[in-house]
């Protein structure tokens, strides 16, 4: 059964890819997993409807900076696809200075959601995207504001901070030493 | 006096007396009649992912088993999954059967949960507090194995943290022979009561080509005719060695998803006693602590409102480059659209309700 | 007709279901997860449990003189997760029955364990090590209860003289 999945996604995506670019992993349970070696994200256009072909289910989409703290430019998106049990994952490469990818929305109706929430987390632009409004963050912040972490809890004074550990250590028995800077 | 009927805005939401959490519902009313509803989410965003990246492996543990507290032990554990298949990892046979019994005690108290919520807006707060006494049996028996009644603290990378000896699984049995009768009869109830089903029935539809459309998941799916259950498409775990079946209706109203919840509350049992008869003897944990090489992977389970997916970005170092997660309840908002056009006003809470919302795992 | 006047009539014959706390003691099971315990006598100060505390409840200091380090848990930051004493390789931390946590806002930085930790010494040259109680010599030392007491380049020493010993003994044998 499964093979013949492997055997369908191959051929589907065959026109736009070549065979090599397509990477298969397996877990201990012996569900398959197809990796969609990195494209522009024009190939989208090609690709989605190709998926949406094979009867495939959106899982979602996953954005993220190709250097986690920002230190180089770079945004990449891997889109997730369910094909009867088989996930497959497609990643786009963004251009640095105008990240940018036209919307999938148009195929899998279930992408709208996904698009806002990294449009907004990330500052990429969709391009085509049905309901373009801010999804989670008020529409008044910037864009771009998942890697400017403020935990709540440092505003607030709470876990963690050193203010907190001196108050935490100044009313215990303890040489005075301890009460000195955070380590 | 004017005939033509006039449309006007309701706003339902974000505080609402029937939701727990804040979601804001802009509804287009015509009389009684609701045309058309739109959403505004945000007011729980915690940016959990950006914590996620803060974190090394193991604080991860902790911090996704916080996500929700219904589906608490589903987010845990297909992040260890996923830490697993990047790593190569293999877990012990007694620890698989164990995280089993741990998502499905987890989804046996979710479903009761969700289900007796129902009956409270249905305006049968009776029948309300005895579906949650009933479910106080699962949540004593999570008490009594793992030390607390909602975060089980089971998974760690590489297998389970609390073993399920002589005396505990005694006690669990007990705990599932006590809930057994109280189950069948509570869907008698449900199936049978004229007031559940005077609200309930053909209330909320959702057919299978828009179940399809919006990709919905979990029981909502099921109940109109998407038999999809990663339990059995996609099995982890022990799931391919035991018997179960994947339940499924094809009415898709509030009533088939309760009635569908209840079915899967009670072969979970099945599920749980065939676990405690053919749990192996050996570890359950991987000793040592574990690396993460760089990689990417992702992992999928079946939590009890639908499929949770992980996926995972290691650069290397000891905290994720990208810990991304989708939990089933971002797919089927969408989906209330379909189910409350042209409903009553008064049935709104009941079909938001039927979708077993959690906005703390949508917004995370 | 209403399968459920059954049951209510049932529940209302039972009574309450609700433990009559305070009144008298509410049912705890034996394997509850409560508030962290620390016992310094079997700490190694391995930092592992600081490590895996995802909350940050868990600090050590360094003392100025070098002689040992404080350990300290603050409860409140606590989430009773319970992985510092999953992964805690001596039974140091582990986490009690206990749940009665609640106490006055003005007390809440005193709710915490502190607990300062003195370094071991190497039994040969004397130098700073990390702690070894003998709860933990006991068990993690047992193979060789004496290199167990020193220092990293004194067991080194150590074990290359046993080397050495044994391979001229071998050589004497062979020859």
């Amino acid at each position: 059964m499964k093979k013949n999945i492997i055997h369908s996604v191959t051929q589907a995506l065959s026109p736009f890819c070549d065979q090599d670019i397509v990477r298969w992993t397996y877990d201990v349970n012996d569900n398959a997993f197809a990796w969609i070696a990195p494209g522009s994200p024009d190939t989208l256009r090609t690709i989605a409807p190709a998926l949406a072909g094979l009867q495939a289910r959106l899982l979602t989409i996953t954005a993220y900076r190709r250097d986690k703290f920002g230190r180089a430019d770079g945004r990449e998106i891997a889109y997730h696809f369910d094909i009867d049990g088989v996930v497959a994952t497609v990643t786009v490469l963004l251009d640095d200075e105008f990240p940018r990818v036209p919307s999938i929305a148009h195929w899998f109706k279930n992408a709208g959601w996904n698009e806002r929430e990294f449009a907004e987390l990330y500052g990429i632009e969709i391009i085509d995207h049905p309901d373009p409004r801010r999804l989670f963050v008020d529409k008044d912040l910037d864009a771009d504001i998942l890697d400017r972490l403020i935990p709540l809890s440092t505003l607030m004074n709470g876990a963690s901070t050193t203010t907190l550990w001196e108050k935490v250590f100044a009313g215990k028995q303890m040489p005075e030493w301890a009460k000195g800077e955070l380590n | 006096m004017s005939t033509t009927p006039s449309t006007y805005t309701l706003p339902v939401g974000p505080m609402h007396v029937a939701l727990e959490e804040p979601m804001y519902f802009n509804i287009q009313v015509e009389g009684e009649t609701v045309r058309s509803v739109d959403l505004a989410a945000g007011h729980v965003h915690r940016g959990m992912e950006a914590l996620a990246m803060n974190r090394n492996y193991f604080q991860n543990v902790t911090l996704t088993e916080r996500v929700c507290s219904l589906c608490s032990n589903s987010h845990p554990a297909t992040y260890c999954m996923a830490v697993e298949n990047l790593s190569g990892l293999f877990v012990p046979e007694r620890a698989r059967y164990l995280r089993v019994i741990a998502d499905e005690v987890k989804r046996v108290a979710s479903h009761l949960f969700n289900v007796g919520i129902m009956a409270h807006l249905v305006g049968f707060d009776s029948l309300f507090m005895h579906v949650m006494e009933v479910r106080e049996i699962m949540q004593d028996a999570k008490e009594g194995v793992y030390g607390n009644r909602m975060n089980l603290g089971q998974c760690v990378i590489g297998g389970c943290r609390t073993d399920i000896d002589a005396d505990t699984a005694a006690f669990l049995r007990g705990q599932l022979e006590q809930l057994k009768p109280q189950l069948d009869e509570i869907h008698g109830v449900y199936e049978r009561d004229p007031l559940i089903r005077a609200r309930t029935q053909g209330i909320g539809l959702l057919s299978q080509e828009e179940a399809i459309r919006h990709g919905v998941v979990g029981p909502v799916a099921r109940a109109s005719g998407v038999v999809y259950d990663i339990r059995a498409k996609a099995p982890y775990a022990v799931y391919p060695d035991l018997d179960f079946e994947v339940q499924s209706d094809t009415r898709g109203d509030v009533h088939s998803r309760a009635l569908l919840r209840l079915r899967e509350a009670a072969e979970s049992v099945r599920i749980i006693e065939q676990c405690l008869d053919m749990i192996p003897d050996g570890p359950i944990a991987v000793s040592g602590m574990v690396t993460v090489p760089p990689g990417e992977s992702v992992a999928r389970t079946e939590a009890p409102r639908g499929e949770v997916v992980y996926y995972l970005r290691s650069d290397g170092s000891d905290t994720p480059q990208r810990l991304k997660w989708r939990v089933p309840t971002y797919m089927n908002w969408e989906a209330l659209q379909v189910m409350m056009s042209g409903c009553q006003v008064a049935d709104i809470p009941l079909i938001v309700n039927s979708i077993d919302p959690c906005i703390s795992c949508t917004e995370r | 007709m209403f399968p459920f006047l059954k049951i209510m009539v049932r529940n209302l014959i039972q009574g309450p279901a609700t433990d009559p706390y305070p009144f008298a003691p509410a049912h705890t099971p034996a394997k509850f997860r409560g508030c962290a315990v620390h016992d310094p006598e079997k700490c190694i100060l391995c930092g592992i449990c600081r490590h895996v505390c995802a909350p940050g409840a868990i600090q050590l200091r360094p003392s100025e003189d070098g002689s040992g380090m404080q350990f300290a848990l603050w409860h409140n930051s606590c989430v009773f997760c319970g992985m510092c004493a999953h992964y805690c390789p001596t039974g140091a931390l582990k986490m009690s029955t206990n749940w009665k946590l609640a106490h006055l806002g003005e007390e809440r930085f005193d709710n915490a364990i502190a607990n300062f930790i003195p370094f071991g010494q190497c039994a040969e040259c004397g130098k700073r090590i990390q702690p070894r109680p003998r709860a933990i010599t006991d068990r993690l030392g047992a193979d060789n209860p004496d290199r167990f007491l020193l220092c990293p380049e004194c067991k080194r020493t150590s074990v290359a003289r046993l080397a050495t010993e044994e391979r001229r003994s071998h050589t004497q044998e062979t020859v």
